[in-house]
């Protein structure tokens, strides 16, 4: 029997409202694989590519390139078989225009605010899912809204819980001494204080890669396998100092513009809300001097030489990287662990986790089925 | 209180530096060397000296359009005063000010105010501070009769009243504002009886007579320093010349002049010193030929300094444009 | 991130700076409320309930209430300031500058100036203003550009709660004058504000909507009219920067010539009679600094040159619209 399935304007983050349709990158009438992209949504914050939630044949393009609309909004029909035009045509007069994402499915999925008080510290997390922990801890000057791409994708192999390290997002200034030790005790406090008692699959992207590595040695009971995307402090990799200034340094919104682009294979991923949550990140009381001391023990190397000594203690451990990382480099393979597992996504930078969502999503899944 | 000769002599190095500064600037301004104009304060010498008299340098004071006398009563240095009316680098406002907004914040000197009722508002301020630190300082705000009829003094003293600061409003009345006598322009009996009526005690003194300026000033400062509120004090005075250095004030009758000549503050202080032998003639002569020889520097100095460099303009200020 | 309305996050921003900084206080008219009544002091908040709290939290040494007497008010501010304390005084509506502007502009702008350099003067002088109330023309006005020509002055125009928190927490951090012009329009407007305290630079525009065929700069309570004309026109298919300077004093210059650069057309919006207001002022920038940037004549769009009437249907015409600003968006294409 034909069924008709429609795609939807998706949620990406938990600020994102709208989003305008780019480009279609598949033509009415092809064939469409779940996983497979197939148009190009810009929202304020960034460019992404949205993957068919299923697959068959795009029947119908609801929305026009250019088109801003809503999150939930219908933005193309898909059909098995064929199915006449008519009844495309009543089935959506059957639908709102536009779903309460929040009265679907999503509720409970939702990923949800969870901060937690860790000693003096305010720690903020967002948590979504049940089952086995996946951590995600992001990198320098980011939050945990990185991973916006992955949480829904995530929350069905585990209960993701995203964490805002110790100067970042919704956590307290106070990095104390900006040490990798520091922070991934304040992972293993905030883990604590949500109750997280098995060993979590810990995904850490650059700087928060290095954090998961100590976290991993300090408390390796809280540590089931490490997931390290765009990893700081592994042997062959140089943080660019370049990229660290710019960013502690940044006075207006074109210079954290500037600085971003950098991240990104495409510079033109960066849009005004990334610009504008960075921005706002740095205003706040203490959070320049906060990251300039995490700026400065990273250049200073010791925290990143002490994991590096380390390595063949680390649970089992997955890289990926980005191609066309500008940040951190390319680790020396030859002195990682012979067991790791290398993934490297050729077209990214140094986010995969936001420019190859899905690859990254994998390595991250894998681990839990592994 | 018994003052004693050390203290003596302070309060008549100070009314005599006034005197001397002020008689140079009226020199100078008929010269034509000090731009803009000039208000003198010559015969009130007195009263300025007496409230300043027991003030620190974390006392605050403003002061009036006619305050040079305020400025060196409070401290401020006389060099940087010459220079700043001559309109010269190194001026003690940077050449920004001028005779009419001399300040220092360092000697507690809140700025002369070339706005009439000006500073009252601003001294309860400061006397704000001072009742939220519990400093145990003052803020003394100097007014002529003229400002005596300004909202901005009314307002302020009944908000002193209410706040409970340690304000203590000086109203020098010389008898004009600007052109026109106090007798006709303001409405009350007396500018103490005006204070009463806000709820604050008033003193009215003979602003010619050092001694009674100081022992009244006294009174407020306990006043204040007890956390009672602020006090009000009436000198009556006499300015020497008009309105401002040049005034031929056909408004004043020959008489009138010539008393306000005749009862000259500094006379007054040295016959009563003198009589009761608390000094000698000789040591007020050698105090007055220091402060000579001390404002001819100063005003030599001036004279011969250079101009602000106009790179200074756009200084100590935002500027949008 | 909690979503707080303006009026909260300006309370939020002073309730922080005060914690922080004990000297830091408020005075105005009923900023604690209730002094020598029968009932319950403090129990005011001002007439806006902006305050409202504070009192409680810092009693009345640092919540001041004062006399109806905005004189004494401003100077006193200007005074405590100049002698060590941070104070907030508040100026019921921006309408009662009239019997207080010398403290203002002759004495609090002027002393860092005027005495070389040698007196800082680090008071904020909250106060509101704006139409769209039904509270006539004596309660309703605007009186950013007369405020803004002063120099020595800062002037900040918030337009939304996380602006509104930012630039207050800035204004009260920064030693010199500050008017902050709240719009009583936006008080209950909510968005979302940080928890902690965090700065926003002053001269700094914030960017609130992209497009590349107009230019829209708008201030205060006109931002978010400005905003939902954007939006309008973009279901035309017209595309609209958004860009509000969020300070008329300092003003953020270049990011409206960098817009205009790339746009060609500009229009501003501004909740003023058009002579001599910041539509003006803007205008002449782009003229004089970015006129080889211009496609079409710079669109004003601005209040009439006349009192704030009350009536309902009166000031509804005075004002602004989203019509009359995405008319005169189409006007420059």
């Amino acid at each position: 029997m034909a069924e008709i399935k429609v795609l939807r304007m998706p949620k990406w983050g938990l600020a994102m409202e709208e989003g305008v349709v780019v480009e279609w990158l598949k033509a009415v009438g092809e064939d469409v694989v779940e996983g497979e992209e197939i148009v190009e949504i810009e929202t304020t914050k960034i460019t992404n590519v949205l993957e068919a939630t299923q697959s068959g044949r795009l029947a119908r393009i609801v929305a026009a390139e250019g088109e801003t609309l809503p999150v939930g909004a219908v933005i193309a029909v898909l059909t098995d078989g064929e199915v006449p035009e008519v009844e495309i045509d009543a089935f959506l007069a059957d639908r709102p225009a536009v779903a309460e994402m929040a009265d679907e499915e999503d509720e409970d999925a939702a990923p949800a605010r969870s901060d937690v008080q860790v000693g003096p510290r305010r720690i903020g997390a967002a948590t979504a899912g049940t089952g086995a922990p996946i951590v995600l801890l992001h990198g320098f000057s980011g939050d945990l809204d990185n991973w916006m791409f992955l949480m829904g994708d995530l929350r069905s192999a585990g209960q993701v819980i995203a964490i805002d390290l110790p100067g970042h997002g919704g956590s307290s200034k106070d990095v104390g001494d900006g040490s990798l030790a520091t922070l991934a005790a304040a992972v293993a406090g905030a883990l604590d204080a949500l109750g997280v008692v098995e060993p979590a699959v810990v995904a850490g992207h650059s700087l928060g890669g290095a954090v998961a590595m100590r976290l991993a040695l300090d408390h390796p009971e809280k540590v089931s396998a490490l997931r390290l995307v765009s990893p700081a402090g592994l042997p062959g990799d140089a943080v660019s100092r370049d990229f660290l200034d710019a960013i502690v340094e940044a006075q207006r919104p074109r210079d954290v513009k500037a600085a971003l682009e950098r991240l990104f294979a495409d510079p033109s991923a960066v849009r005004r809300d990334m610009v504008d949550g960075v921005m706002r990140a740095l205003r706040l009381d203490g959070a320049r001097e906060a990251l300039a001391l995490l700026r400065d023990r990273m250049i200073a190397g010791e925290d990143f030489a002490a994991i590096a000594a380390r390595l063949d203690e680390l649970p089992p451990t997955s890289v990926v990287v980005g191609g066309r990382d500008a940040i951190v480099g390319r680790p020396d393979r030859s002195r990682l662990p012979p067991s790791w597992r290398f993934h490297e996504i050729e077209a990214a930078g140094h986010m995969p986790h936001l420019e190859a969502a899905p690859d990254v999503a994998a390595v991250i899944r894998a681990a839990r089925a592994g | 209180m018994q003052l004693s000769r050390d203290d003596l002599k302070r309060a008549w190095r100070m009314m005599v530096e006034i005197r001397l500064f002020e008689e140079r600037v009226e020199k100078e301004f008929a010269n034509g060397a000090i731009p803009g104009f000039a208000h003198v304060y010559l015969g009130q010498e007195a009263s300025g000296v007496g409230i300043c008299f027991d003030l620190s340098d974390e006392d605050w004071i403003g002061s009036t359009h006619r305050g040079h006398g305020h400025c060196i009563a409070k401290g401020c240095e006389i060099e940087g005063m010459f220079l700043e009316i001559m309109g010269r680098a190194g001026g003690i406002c940077g050449g920004k000010g001028g005779s009419m907004h001399i300040a220092d914040m360092d000697k507690g000197m809140l700025g002369a105010n070339a706005i009439v009722g000006g500073s009252p508002p601003i001294a309860v301020g400061a006397a704000l501070t001072q009742k939220l630190r519990r400093s145990g300082r003052v803020a003394v705000a100097f007014s002529g009769d003229g400002a005596s009829n300004q909202g901005t003094t009314l307002e302020a003293m009944n908000m002193a009243v209410v706040l409970g600061a340690p304000a203590i409003f000086v109203f020098e009345n010389n008898g004009y504002g600007e052109f026109t006598a106090a007798e006709y322009a303001v409405g009350a009996p007396s500018l103490a009886t005006r204070a009463e009526a806000f709820g604050m005690p008033a003193i009215s003194v003979d602003g010619a007579d050092f001694f009674a300026v100081h022992a009244a000033m006294r009174t407020a400062l306990e006043h204040c320093r007890a956390g009672l509120g602020p006090f009000t004090i009436e000198t009556r005075c006499s300015r020497f010349l008009g309105h401002f250095v040049g005034d031929p004030q056909k408004y004043r009758g020959a008489e009138e002049l010539a008393a306000a000549r005749a009862n000259d503050p500094l006379t007054r202080f040295r016959e009563q010193v003198v009589a009761t032998a608390l000094l000698e003639a000789a040591d007020l002569d050698e105090i007055e030929e220091e402060v000579r020889a001390r404002v001819d520097r100063a005003a030599s100095a001036a004279l011969a300094a250079p101009a602000p460099d106009v790179a200074t303009l756009t200084a100590d200020v935002y500027v949008a444009y | 991130m909690p979503k707080i309305s303006y009026r909260k996050a300006i309370n939020q921003a002073l309730e922080q700076e005060m914690a922080r900084d004990a000297d830091v206080i408020l005075m105005g008219i009923d900023v604690g409320g209730g002094q020598g009544g029968t009932g319950k002091v403090g129990s005011v908040g001002g007439v806006m309930g902006v305050t409202y709290g504070l009192h409680g939290k810092f009693g009345p040494d640092r919540v001041i209430d004062t006399p109806i007497s905005e004189s004494a008010i401003v100077g006193a501010a200007a005074g405590a300031a100049l002698t060590g304390l941070r104070p907030v005084a508040e100026l019921m509506f921006v309408d009662f500058l009239g019997v207080c502007l010398d403290q203002l502009y002759n004495q609090a702008a002027k002393f860092r100036y005027m005495f070389g350099g040698k007196a800082r003067t680090p008071m904020v002088l909250r106060t509101m203003g704006g139409a769209g109330m039904r509270a006539g023309a004596q309660h309703s006005q605007m009186l950013h550009p007369m405020v803004t020509m002063i120099p020595g002055l800062k002037v900040v125009m918030p337009s939304s709660p996380y602006d509104a928190k930012g630039l207050l927490i800035r204004a009260i951090r920064d030693d010199d004058p500050v008017v902050f012009l709240e719009s009583k329009a936006l008080y209950d407007v909510e968005g979302e504000v940080p928890q902690d305290a965090y700065e926003i630079p002053f001269g700094e525009a914030a960017f609130l909507h992209d497009g590349d065929d107009a230019t829209v700069v708008a201030f205060g309570a006109m931002v978010p009219r400005a905003l939902a004309a954007a939006k309008a026109l973009a279901r035309e298919g017209v595309s609209v920067e958004v860009i509000d300077p969020r300070t008329t004093s300092p003003l953020d210059e270049e990011a409206i010539l960098d817009s205009v650069e790339r746009t060609g057309r500009l229009v501003v919006v501004d909740e003023s009679p058009p002579r001599c207001s910041l539509a003006a002022d803007v205008t002449s920038i782009v003229c004089t600094k970015g006129f080889g940037f211009l496609k079409a004549p710079v669109g004003q769009v601005t209040c009439p040159h006349t009192p704030v009437p009350f009536a309902p249907v009166l000031e509804d015409a005075y004002l602004p619209s989203v019509d009359s600003i995405a008319e005169a968006v189409r006007r420059t294409l």
